[in-house]
Parts: structure tokens; C-alpha cells; sequence
């Protein structure tokens, strides 16, 4: 059989090394002034680009998107041609991944802070980025689906089987959940409402967490630590479970995101379900992993590649057990809301992806330029900033998570709660909020050693372009050899292989999605909830410009802890007209559902301009903008129009000039009443009137139900 | 260059090779399998318990009794459903240290938001004047914060929730205890809106 000789292209892989590193750094210095903002909400202050609002959803786009998104391209760029003996199929396709990937983080750093966001999170970016992220990361695919068929290896390996389960599912969720009406080109409401664009976020959003920084990484997992520890992977048959273990439950997990919410039970409990059986799927990864290193412990102990690998692979291996017990609804009625997720989350993003891709830059660099890597005490040093920064950041989240919930659910002997101002409960936890920016600080000084060690790295060797590599072309069988098990013979077929994972990641968004959006029982509707008015949704689009849901929610969940201190639960049936939904997953200040009504217009007034001036202490900042500019009144029959479309009975505004005419006139009789009680400045064409108006109607529609004697 | 390979490997050693990585045929770890199953049977008895045999109660179910249990009088009565009807509260102004501070508890809980921590008034007038909206005395007063003002702002806080009819006295209580003491930034009377108290 001839012998075939071939390159492998080092250029993409040092463009995606070196994006890695720089949008790293920039994703984690985001955090740092976000993390900031919350010791000092002034900081930066006064400029809306800047608002916490805005840069929260930056930080986590950027770390997710740009710091991991580029890092696993880094390992698929790297490993794929190698484990499949075949360069890229299509250099041109790589570049064009590469400067398509690197265009929309940059347009996600334009649009996210101007305030262009869907809100929904981890898929903030508006429907044209949508676009622009279906078609880049479809040329992701379309190359390395390519280059599997060109490939010289006759199986695939298991890493590769990661990549495939990462390439067809994200494409999955990214599409289904950004499906939506634009409206204008800066806003578009999705077409699930409420509930249903509930579990689809979620469905989305915990498998984001799945297929983004999980499989891809467990796929460089599988090639880096045999590779870097010289050893055989622990279990074949492991692999073959696991995988298909994994991508089938995880799919079915997303609604323990919404425990205790306005979900149907029958959903809340298959997310608990599925998720408690996700532990042994997602440990069977770590377990191969840890012990591939099995006799190898003392290359561990000389290699920076290999710490960082073990401790992520540990910390995944805590994320992973952490999640399922976070499911279970006793657990989850305590964390959820809280920072203990924030510490969750960072455990895994900090040690699992953060660890993998220095690991990854570790090992990659000095093979590129040919030369060992240029101070291995220095690499040790950023371990050591890495480990106890991610320490001193995950348990005072822990702490103060636990703490401010407890407080939340206290109630005094008399019956009342002991902590009724919110404010109470956020004070006693800034000192860990001021732990958590120390232990963020460690890491980026970490991550500034790895920066400082690569560039010396590189200075020191001379870069190999390309590497050659040399296999014989691969035999395409006519018949198969049927005494090969069923497993062996799939890895041969890719293109079976792929059909095969996308219907194993589909079966649990279709039973739990298609009973949530075809059956009425589910999604009880109350009469007296009515779409919201001209100027009520301007002003709900201004909550979501501003990233208001990052520290809000709109979900009163059924305990009396709840119900006491934010009025009635909320009811599936109050959201049908919210495209997007906007329950929130994260109350770094008080629930919202129930604002309406609650203080007068005058208090907004004055409480957005300077929170301080109503509620001494909060860590909310001022919104001086929403004083000054206009709200958009000339988009809401666009607006309205789309709405329409998509099913809200708007049809007592016949013309757009109605709708406007409309908002117009409840503007002006905010504006008037404010001032009439001394606020001269109020202006009814200012955001912060149409911010009013939507604040005084949230959750007002059931109250007005019980008003109404009944029949 | 390929993997190393010990010497107890050697059996288990599949002939799958991927760019110098090996594989070894070793099973799957028996506790990794029977945790696994053990999840399975929990989940189906998880569904099992809440939706199919009924025996757990819903989310709501949950929250009905959460909030019958607070209810239930402390140290409750020995048989159920022989207890007294609460006296009918007294419209006096309560001196005592223990329903001042309940007052007090009630005031920073709801009322601080819109006049101040300390009474000094914000959006909502100074509590502290002698001067008032709708009256001074126990009656108005409890009259004021149970029915509210709706049309300037102010919520109804009476018939329950937030507030019963013990809850109101106690907190008028503690307002009446505030007259006088001059605040910090204490907000300038509304001749237009609040009369003296007589």
C-alpha cells in the first residue's frame, strides 16, 4: 500500500491559540470590573456602555464564546487532522472560521454594550449576529465533517466523537432558540412566549454548558492527556458508554433551571430526573481521564500540561456530582437565586475550561515553534494563582450564597419575616462579593504568567508552519467485516454516526418542548392578562437594553418566604404575552413580578436616578441616561406589527399612528402627575417614563382579576 | 512515538491506534455501573412518587401546606378547631417596648421605601411632624395605612396581607412613638396636602 505524505496546517492553529489568550484576558478582566461594580456600584459609573447591565452579559459571552470558543477550535484544529491522519479539508474554510469567529465576538462587543441584546441568556446577541453565528459555525462543521470523509484512519476515535456531538447540537440549540421576528434592526421578539421560550432559554442555555464546555473539552481531554501523559486511554468500553450516555440525558436537564417557576411539575421533575442520572455519564469522562494517568503520577507532578489537566478534570468531576444535587428541588429551593450558582458555574468555568485550555496552550505552543516551554516554573506559579484564585472566588460565593438565602427565608417567632428590606440581606454579603474580586484578581495574574511564558515560548523557537506527516491511504471496504462489534463498525461511519447522535440529542427537547407548547392544561390562561400597552412595551424593551434580568428576576416561586415578601406566586398564565420571558436566574437585587402598584411613580423617579436616595447602601447603580434620552417612540408600530404576527391581539391600534398617539398620552399623564407632585424635570418623551410605565404594570393584570367580583 | 504500555496492560491492550494513542479494553468500574443503574431507579421512582402513584405532593401542594402550617397557631391548641375567635383589637395607641419594635419591624420591612428610614419622609410625607394627610389620631392613622391612597402612590396594606388589624396598630403605634424626634433631611411640610394634627 503507498505511503502518502501530508501537512498539517500550524497557522490556524497559532491564529486560535493566540484569540484564546487575548480574549481570555479580556473576558476575565471584564469580569473583574463587573465583580467591581457590585463592591462599588459608581465605578465606572454614569456611562450606560458601561452599566453592569451591559457588561455582565459581555463577561459571560466573552469567556464563553471568545476565551472557550476559540479554545476549542484550538484543540479541534490541532487534534482532528492528527487523529484522522488528513489535514483541514478546506484551508480557506479554516481562515473563514477563524475571521468569521473573531467578527462577531467583535460585534459582540459593539452591540452588547449599546445595548442590542435579546436578553436571553448566553444568546444575548441580536437575530443578524444569530445569522452570522449559524454561518460560521456551519463552515466549522461543513470542514471538519469534510476532512472526517477524506480521512486516512478508518476509525474514529473518541475525542472525534465529541466533536461531531458539538458541531450538530449546538447548531441545534443556537438555531431553535434564536428563532425569532425582527422587529427593528436593533430588537426581535422570539416566537415562543412565556413559559415555552422559558424551557427553550434553558433547554438552550444548560446545554450550552453541555456542548460548548463540556463535550468539546472532554474531546480534547481524550487527546491531550494520553498524549501529554503517554499512556493508553483507561477504558474503551467507558467511552463508548459515557458518550452516548451523556449527549441522550443531558439534552433533558434544562429544566432544572426552572425548579419551582411557572414550568409544568411534569417538566421541573424530568430536569431533576435526568439530571441525577447525568452524574455517572459525566463522571465516566473524569474516570477515564484520571485513570488514563493511572502509574503515571509522577509525570504529573513534573508537567504543567497535566496539573492543569487534573485539576480540571477534578473540578469536573465536582461540577458534574454539584449539579445534580443542585437539581434536586429541596436544594434547589435554597441555591437558586443566589450566588452559589455564580460559584457553580465558575468552578467549572475557572478550573474545568480554564484549566483545559492552558493545559491545551501549554502543550501546543512550544511543539509549534519546536522548542520546550520557556519556564516551567513560571507555568507552576500560574498554577498555583490559578488554583487559589479559583479558591478564594468559589467559597465565599459559597458562603455568602447560602447566607443571603437563609436570610431571604427567615422568619421571626411572630410570624413575620426577620429580614423584610431586601437591602438587609445584600449588605451582609458584599465583603464576599470583595473576597470574590481577590480571588478573581489571582487568577488573572495567573493567566498574565501564561501569557508572559508563551510569548517567551514562541520568542525563543522558530515557528513551524506546517508539520508532515505520512499514512498509508485508507482501504474503503466494499463489505463489511461483520466480525467486528456493532461499535467498531460505527466508528467507521461517519455519516451514520452523525444521524445517530442527532436523534439521541433530540428526544428530550421534543418530549418535553411539544406537550409545553401544544397542550392548553399546561399553560392555564387567565382572562383578566392583557398585552402590554404601546408605551409599557417601549418601556420593556428599554428593561431589557439594560440588562435589568441580570439581577432581577420575574418569578415569584410558590414559598411563603416568596409570597410574603413579593405578593402572590406567579402563575404560568401571566406570561403568554412576554416575548421574550424574562423570569431571570439570578436576584442580586429583589424580585420584580410584583412591582406594579407597589411604590408610586415618584419613588422610580427618584430611585433610578440615585438608588442610594431611596435605598441607602444598595449596590444598584444610577441610570442618569434614561433622564435624557428618548424613548423610541417611532419603532413601535414595527414593534407592534411583529408582535401581531407572531399572535398578541393588538387590534384596537388600527394604524401605527394609534400606537404611538397611544403611548404618547399615557407618557404625558406619568409625566404630569410626577409633575404635579414637584418633579418639574419629568419629560413624557424620556426612557425613564416608559420604564414607569412598564414597572407599574408588572404583575398588576392578576391583581385587577381578583378585584372583579366573581360570576 | 506510542504509549507506554505496563506490563499488566498488555492483555487488555486493544489494537486500536490513533496518533500514537492506545486504548486498553479494561471494564467498566463496577461501582461507576451499579451507581449509574442506582440513579436510574431513582429518577423512575422519583416520576413514579410525584406523578404516576400521586404520592408526592405538587409544587403548589407544597406551598398550601407550607402556609397552613404558619397559620396553625404557635403551640396550638389541643384539639383543633376549638380555639377562641381573636378578641377584636383595641384602636389604642400601644405603648409597650414589645409592640413598638414589632411596629418598628413592620415599618422597615414596608413603609422605610417611600418616608424614609427614619420617618423623615421621601416620596411619601415626614411621619414625624405634626402635620398629617388624613389625621393623627389611632383611627385615621390605621385608617390611612389600610386603605391607602391609591391615587398619590400609596398602596392599601390592611385586610391581611401585608398587614392585619393587630399588625396596623402596632405599626401606628410606632409612628405615634416617632412624633417629635426630628429627624435627619427631614422633609419640609406640603401645605397643600397635610393639615396639623389638632
Amino acid at each position: 500500500m503507498p505511503i502518502e505524505t501530508f501537512h498539517y496546517d500550524n497557522r490556524i492553529v497559532r491564529q486560535f491559540a493566540v484569540a484564546t489568550v487575548v480574549w481570555g484576558i479580556i473576558g476575565f478582566l471584564v469580569g473583574l470590573i463587573v465583580a467591581l461594580k457590585l463592591l462599588y456600584p459608581e465605578f465606572l459609573g454614569g456611562i450606560a456602555e458601561l452599566s453592569y447591565g451591559r457588561m455582565r452579559p459581555l463577561h459571560t459571552n466573552a469567556v464563553i464564546f471568545a476565551f472557550a470558543g476559540n479554545a476549542i477550535f484550538l484543540g479541534i484544529y490541532y487534534s482532528l487532522p492528527r487523529l484522522l491522519k488528513a489535514p483541514m479539508w478546506s484551508k480557506k474554510l479554516s481562515a473563514f472560521n477563524f475571521w468569521g469567529w473573531q467578527a462577531i465576538i467583535v460585534g459582540a462587543v459593539v452591540t452588547l454594550p449599546l445595548g442590542i441584546t435579546t436578553s436571553k441568556e448566553y444568546a444575548e446577541l441580536e437575530w443578524f449576529m444569530d445569522i452570522a453565528i449559524a454561518v460560521v459555525w456551519v463552515a466549522f462543521g461543513w470542514n471538519m465533517l469534510a476532512t472526517i470523509f477524506k480521512r486516512r484512519e478508518e476509525h474514529l476515535y473518541v475525542a472525534i466523537w465529541f466533536y461531531i456531538a458539538t458541531f450538530v447540537t449546538v447548531a441545534v440549540l443556537h438555531i431553535v432558540n434564536s428563532l425569532a421576528i425582527p422587529a427593528t434592526f436593533t430588537t426581535s421578539y422570539p416566537i415562543f412566549a412565556g413559559v415555552q421560550d422559558a424551557l427553550v432559554q434553558w433547554w438552550y442555555g444548560h446545554n450550552a454548558v453541555a456542548f460548548f464546555l463540556t463535550t468539546p473539552f472532554l474531546g480534547i481531554m481524550y487527546y491531550f492527556i494520553p498524549k501529554a501523559a503517554n499512556r493508553p486511554v483507561y477504558s474503551y468500553k467507558l467511552s463508548i458508554i459515557h458518550f452516548w450516555s451523556l449527549i441522550f440525558i443531558y439534552i433533558w436537564a434544562g429544566p432544572h433551571h426552572l425548579l419551582y417557576t411557572s414550568l409544568p411539575y411534569w417538566a421541573q421533575s424530568l430536569g431533576t430526573v435526568f439530571s441525577v442520572m447525568l452524574i455517572a455519564p459525566s463522571w465516566g469522562g473524569m474516570i477515564n481521564g484520571l485513570l488514563t494517568l493511572r502509574g503515571a503520577w509522577d509525570r504529573v507532578r513534573e508537567s504543567p500540561v497535566l496539573k492543569f489537566m487534573v485539576v480540571g478534570v477534578t473540578a469536573y468531576g465536582m461540577s458534574t456530582f454539584e449539579g445534580p444535587v443542585l437539581s434536586l428541588k429541596t436544594v434547589n429551593a435554597i441555591a437558586h437565586y443566589t450566588d452559589y450558582i455564580i460559584a457553580h458555574v465558575h468552578l467549572g468555568a475557572l478550573a474545568w475550561n480554564g484549566g483545559l485550555t492552558f493545559a491545551l496552550l501549554y502543550y501546543i505552543i512550544p511543539r509549534l515553534y519546536n522548542v520546550p516551554l520557556y519556564s516551567k516554573k513560571l507555568a507552576n506559579y500560574h498554577f498555583w494563582f490559578a488554583t487559589l484564585g479559583i479558591l478564594f472566588y468559589v467559597v465565599p460565593m459559597y458562603i455568602g450564597g447560602i447566607m443571603q438565602s437563609l436570610m431571604w427565608k427567615e422568619f421571626t417567632p411572630e410570624g413575620v419575616l426577620r429580614y423584610p428590606n431586601f437591602l438587609q440581606t445584600v449588605t451582609q454579603i458584599v465583603p464576599m462579593y470583595a473576597l470574590r474580586a481577590v480571588g478573581g484578581s489571582l487568577y488573572i495574574i495567573g493567566a498574565l504568567f501564561a501569557v508572559v511564558n508563551l510569548w517567551k515560548t514562541a520568542k525563543s523557537g522558530t515557528f513551524q508552519a506546517e508539520d508532515a506527516d505520512s499514512a498509508p491511504a485508507r482501504v474503503v471496504h466494499t463489505t463489511e467485516d461483520t466480525t467486528q462489534p456493532f461499535h467498531r463498525r460505527l466508528e467507521g461511519k461517519p455519516a451514520l454516526f452523525t444521524v445517530l447522535t442527532v436523534f439521541a440529542i433530540l428526544v428530550g427537547g421534543i418530549v418535553e418542548f411539544i406537550p409545553t407548547a401544544m397542550v392548553d392544561s399546561n399553560v392555564p390562561r387567565i382572562a383578566s392578562v392583557k398585552p402590554y400597552t404601546p408605551l409599557e412595551l417601549a418601556g420593556r424593551d428599554i428593561y431589557i437594553s439594560e440588562g435589568c434580568n441580570n439581577c432581577h428576576s420575574q418569578m415569584i416561586r410558590p414559598f411563603r418566604s416568596e409570597t410574603e415578601r413579593y405578593g402572590d406566586y406567579s402563575k404560568a398564565g401571566e406570561f403568554v404575552y412576554d416575548r421574550p420571558h424574562l423570569w431571570g436566574s439570578k436576584r442580586t437585587g429583589p424580585d420584580l413580578h410584583r412591582t406594579g402598584g407597589k411604590y408610586p411613580d415618584s419613588w422610580h423617579y427618584l430611585h433610578m436616578r440615585d438608588p442610594n436616595s431611596t435605598s441607602p447602601g444598595s449596590v444598584m447603580p444610577s441610570y442618569p441616561w434614561m433622564y435624557t434620552r428618548d424613548t423610541d417612540f417611532a419603532s413601535l408600530p414595527a414593534k407592534l406589527d411583529a408582535l401581531r404576527y407572531l399572535g398578541t391581539p393588538y387590534d384596537e391600534f388600527a394604524t401605527g399612528d394609534e400606537a404611538i398617539a397611544h403611548a404618547k398620552a399615557q407618557a404625558a399623564g406619568i409625566a404630569d402627575a410626577l409633575k404635579a407632585q414637584g418633579f418639574a424635570d419629568a419629560d413624557p418623551d424620556r426612557q425613564i417614563i416608559a420604564m414607569i410605565a412598564y414597572l407599574q404594570r408588572l404583575g398588576a393584570d392578576i391583581r385587577r382579576a381578583s378585584q372583579v367580583p366573581a360570576k | 512515538m506510542s504509549s507506554d504500555i505496563y506490563d499488566d496492560e498488555k492483555d487488555v491492550l486493544l489494537d486500536h491506534e490513533y496518533d500514537g494513542i492506545r486504548e486498553l479494553g479494561n471494564p467498566m468500574p463496577r461501582w461507576w455501573v451499579l451507581g449509574f443503574w442506582f440513579t436510574i431507579v431513582f429518577g423512575l421512582a422519583y416520576l413514579a412518587h410525584y406523578h404516576v402513584l400521586g404520592t408526592g405532593p405538587s409544587d403548589v401542594e407544597e406551598y398550601l401546606a407550607e402556609m397552613d402550617a404558619a397559620r396553625a397557631p404557635t403551640g396550638g391548641p389541643e384539639q383543633p378547631g376549638t380555639t377562641e375567635p381573636a378578641a377584636p383589637v383595641q384602636l389604642v395607641f400601644l405603648t409597650d417596648q414589645a409592640s413598638l419594635d414589632k411596629g418598628k419591624t413592620l415599618y422597615g420591612g414596608i413603609c422605610f421605601a417611600c418616608h424614609g428610614a427614619n420617618g423623615e419622609g421621601l416620596v411619601g410625607p415626614n411621619l414625624t411632624d405634626a402635620f398629617a394627610v388624613a389625621g393623627c389620631d389611632i383611627e385615621s392613622m390605621v385608617t390611612s395605612i389600610r386603605k391607602g391612597f391609591p391615587e398619590k402612590g400609596m398602596p392599601a396594606f390592611g385586610g391581611g396581607g401585608p398587614m392585619n388589624d393587630q399588625q396596623l396598630v402596632e405599626l401606628a403605634s410606632y409612628l405615634h412613638s416617632l412624633q417629635g424626634s426630628n429627624p435627619a433631611n427631614a422633609k419640609p411640610i406640603d401645605p397643600a396636602r397635610e393639615l396639623p394634627c389638632p
